[in-house]
């Protein structure tokens, strides 16, 4: 029934685990002690990596026959389902850190009014334009103007 | 190009010069004491020259500021330094809201805003015409615009509607004065809690410490003898100064509610419905029935108690909380339960025009939701848990489906950590003010109570899916009943927080576009049943969206049959003076693709692969009755056979 292939974000660990480092060190700044500042740069730091690799773990999405379907959250566990029919626009998005590690990010956007926006995380850029691409299609293909 | 009202010019133009005005006197005086850099008599003069400068602004505003409304579309031009024009499609537009608050009603002014379903404000707001205009405007926006499409379309939607003249409306709800005194008595707005708080500064601060005097505590000995005061006397009061708090902010929100809904009333003109209320600012507006997200029915327990609930419908157009006075998108403020629920009903129905919802007898469900309206008072006055009680609950509900058992013992362990929390707050306190440790004791009092606050939130939490909507309930102390159209859902999310994860429970969260409050929510179901819910409702989903789309399209054929037999424009005479237009517009409506039909030639490959149920799929071209105008052969195809499929298909074959 569903002819559709699933996909896995990869390299999304890196990304995040370079962002949470990078806030981890910049803490120790401070004339307080360094061993509490340091203590509490390691534990920010390393729970921010195992938030990443959690996270990573977690993060999935699958490009179904009629609907874009997504896992994510470590604390919060969130499945959604976007229907084609519904996506309004998708955007492809690279930010500084991004780029500078060579991943990109597609965003969904949708009519409604909470979590309007679905960003999916990690992705190689070709394979970002891909999707993008893919999802404008199907999105074109089961066209209708329900706002 | 039209412009506003003259008058608005003159208001905007006073107005704008005294804020310009009052801020060159300031200035002006902080220039010349302050700083000193100017002499007295330069910053005198500061003033008039920025009076005169907001009002220079204000009139030049009014002189760029022009409207103008076609058959198709609003085009607003406006801005003095920067211009801005902006075309509006009128078939985009959500809401007409007329707005007459009381200067400008003094003044024979009234302001128009015309909302869509994009961006966070209002599309377009004119600030201010003549109430004629206002109403010309509104009409022509809305039903006429709309008629006229639709004469270009088909009748087939609304036969009986589309012949009735312009002003042809039924009052379909109208406030009695007795519903009125009700309402007002009834409602909390939350806004008046803040109120008193506005009249201390006024002198209400003198009548404070007078009131505490008189029951013993005088707030000027400080607040070391306040803590010396008996327990007795302190407890007294507090009681009274939250009692007379109480008490004032009940005043101030009976006279709001009173101000508010004063003469309100609900007409259905066609397709869309058209409200009107106030006492001292008079407002109206317009809801298409055609662009309802989502229906909420609210009531709060004395209103459950009395047996009345309140309507409101929600479209895409209202940019939340953009609306000052609250509340607009109310549709019934108060009315009979019943009647709110036939009314709802009504407009669910007349929302959908496949007229699959009539099919499918979706919305006797959230009757029985009125019934245990008289089942929970007695049961609260029964006392707490009690197992038959938990029994009963099903036969006076039978169609909602409550949360998980087990989401009650995480209601009550919730409240109870809400306790703790307090009762270590308050203790805390106590420890650093004079404030009595003993008061931490007061929220653990409440502990007994929680298992019947847990089962309270339990069994006001529900949902019910039908065939063609999704029906969630919430809310103790304010029950919030939401339908939503399945075909107007926009993503589902089943989410898990940490502690769901515990209970294993999940959430359901059914997204609209709806601008008002957010997506309907089911709360703590059982993990597989929120995943066969999310499945089942993005199957109905697509399911009733590809009704729709044959609908549409059975039209789009039925129309063009129609021209081709009449030989020129369609048959219909509904407006001898639009003729000619409604020719135009028949032919571009075919090319916009507009709200009711998407004739796109990929459609049908779509359907193939994407329904599952190859049945459906397979009935689609015989769903073109467009041989048959009648309504009700609409949704036969779901059957898959159609009875008159071979004359059909040679209609299909013509075009």
């Amino acid at each position: 029934m569903w002819i559709a292939s699933t996909l896995v974000s990869a390299g999304f660990l890196a990304g995040f685990g370079v962002a949470g480092d990078a806030f981890g060190i910049r803490l120790p700044v401070g004339p307080s002690p360094l061993a509490l500042f340091g203590g509490i740069a390691a534990f920010v730091g390393l729970s921010g990596v195992v938030f990443a690799v959690l996270r990573y773990r977690v993060w999935g999405y699958e490009v179904r026959d009629d609907s874009l379907y997504l896992v994510r959250g470590v604390l919060t566990r969130r499945v959604s389902s976007v229907p084609f029919v519904r996506v309004q626009h998708v955007d492809t998005r690279r930010g500084p850190v991004e780029r500078a590690v060579g991943l990109a990010s597609v965003v969904v956007y949708t009519a409604g009014s909470r979590g309007a926006d679905i960003t999916v995380p990690g992705l190689t850029p070709d394979r970002a334009t891909e999707l993008r691409e893919r999802l404008r299609e199907l999105a074109a293909d089961s066209e209708y103007d329900g706002v | 190009m039209r412009r506003l009202h003259p008058r608005s010019a003159a208001i905007d133009a006073v107005q704008g010069g005294l804020q310009f005005g009052s801020l060159g006197l300031f200035g002006g005086f902080f220039l010349a004491n302050q700083a000193g850099v100017v002499p007295f008599s330069v910053a005198l003069l500061l003033a008039p020259l920025a009076f005169l400068l907001g009002a220079g602004y204000q009139v030049a505003h009014y002189y760029r500021f022009g409207y103008e409304l076609s058959d198709e579309e609003l085009l607003v031009t406006s801005g003095v330094v920067g211009r801005k024009r902006r075309e509006i499609p009128l078939e985009r537009i959500q809401n007409v809201d007329v707005g007459r608050p009381a200067v400008k009603r003094a003044l024979g002014l009234a302001v128009v805003r015309f909302e869509t379903a994009g961006g966070s404000t209002t599309e377009a707001t004119l600030d201010a015409v003549g109430p004629e205009e206002a109403d010309r405007l509104q009409r022509q926006v809305g039903p006429e615009a709309r008629r006229r499409r639709e004469a270009a379309d088909d009748a087939s939607v609304t036969p009986g509607v589309d012949d009735a003249p312009a002003d042809d409306s039924e009052v379909v709800y109208e406030i009695s004065d007795h519903e009125l005194r009700v309402l007002s008595a009834v409602s909390f707005r939350p806004g008046a809690f803040a109120i008193p708080f506005v009249g201390i500064p006024l002198g209400g601060e003198d009548f404070l410490v007078r009131a505490l005097r008189f029951v013993g505590i005088d707030l000027q000995a400080g607040v070391r003898e306040i803590a010396s005061l008996g327990p007795a006397t302190l407890a007294f009061g507090v009681v009274t100064a939250v009692a007379a708090y109480l008490l004032a902010v009940w005043v101030v929100s009976v006279v709001l509610t009173y101000l508010q809904y004063y003469g309100f009333r609900l007409e259905r003109a066609g397709d869309e419905l058209r409200y009107e209320r106030g006492l001292i600012g008079r407002y109206s507006g317009t809801i298409p029935l055609g662009k309802v997200q989502t229906v909420r029915i609210g009531e709060n327990v004395l209103m459950r108690r009395l047996g009345y609930a309140a309507l409101a419908v929600e479209t895409a157009g209202y940019a939340a909380g953009s609306n000052g006075d609250g509340g607009s998108e109310t549709t019934v403020p108060l009315g009979v339960h019943d009647d709110v629920l036939e009314l709802a009903r009504d407009v669910l129905a007349a929302s959908d025009d496949t007229g699959r919802y009539e099919a499918s007898e979706g919305l006797g469900e959230p009757d029985p939701s009125g019934t245990p309206a008289d089942g929970d008072a007695s049961e609260r006055a029964e006392g707490v848990d009690s197992a038959e009680t938990t029994d009963t609950t099903p036969v006076a509900d039978p169609d909602f489906q409550q949360p998980a058992e087990r989401a009650k013992r995480r209601y009550v362990r919730r409240y109870l950590i809400a306790l703790g929390v307090v009762c270590v707050g308050l203790f805390g306190t106590g420890r650093v003010t004079p404030l009595p440790t003993t008061a931490a004791v007061v929220p653990a009092l409440l502990a007994p109570l929680t298992p019947l606050a847990a089962r309270l939130k339990w069994r006001h939490r529900g949902y019910h899916g039908t065939e063609w909507s999704l029906v969630t309930r919430e809310g103790f102390w304010r029950r919030r009943t939401r339908i939503v159209p399945v075909f107007r859902l926009q993503t589902v999310l089943v989410s898990r927080t940490l502690f769901q994860r515990r209970w294993n429970v999940a959430s359901v969260t059914a997204d609209t576009a709806s601008s008002a409050g957010g997506g309907a929510v089911v709360y703590d179901v059982d993990p597989d049943r929120a995943e066969e819910l999310r499945v089942s409702l993005l199957d109905r989903l697509d399911n009733s969206l590809a009704e729709r789309r044959r609908a549409a399209r059975s039209r789009a054929r039925a129309r063009a049959t129609a021209g081709e037999r009449s030989g020129a424009g369609p048959a219909p005479a509904t407006d001898e003076g639009s003729h000619a237009t409604e020719h135009t517009d028949s032919d571009s409506d075919g090319h916009r693709g507009s709200e009711h039909e998407e004739p796109d030639p990929t459609e049908p490959d779509r359907h193939h692969t994407g329904d599952d149920d190859s049945s459906l799929g397979a009935a689609d071209p015989v769903g073109d009755d467009s041989a048959a105008p009648d309504e009700s052969t609409e949704f036969e195809w779901v059957d898959g056979v159609d009875p008159d499929g071979s004359p059909t298909n040679g209609h299909h074959d013509d075009e």
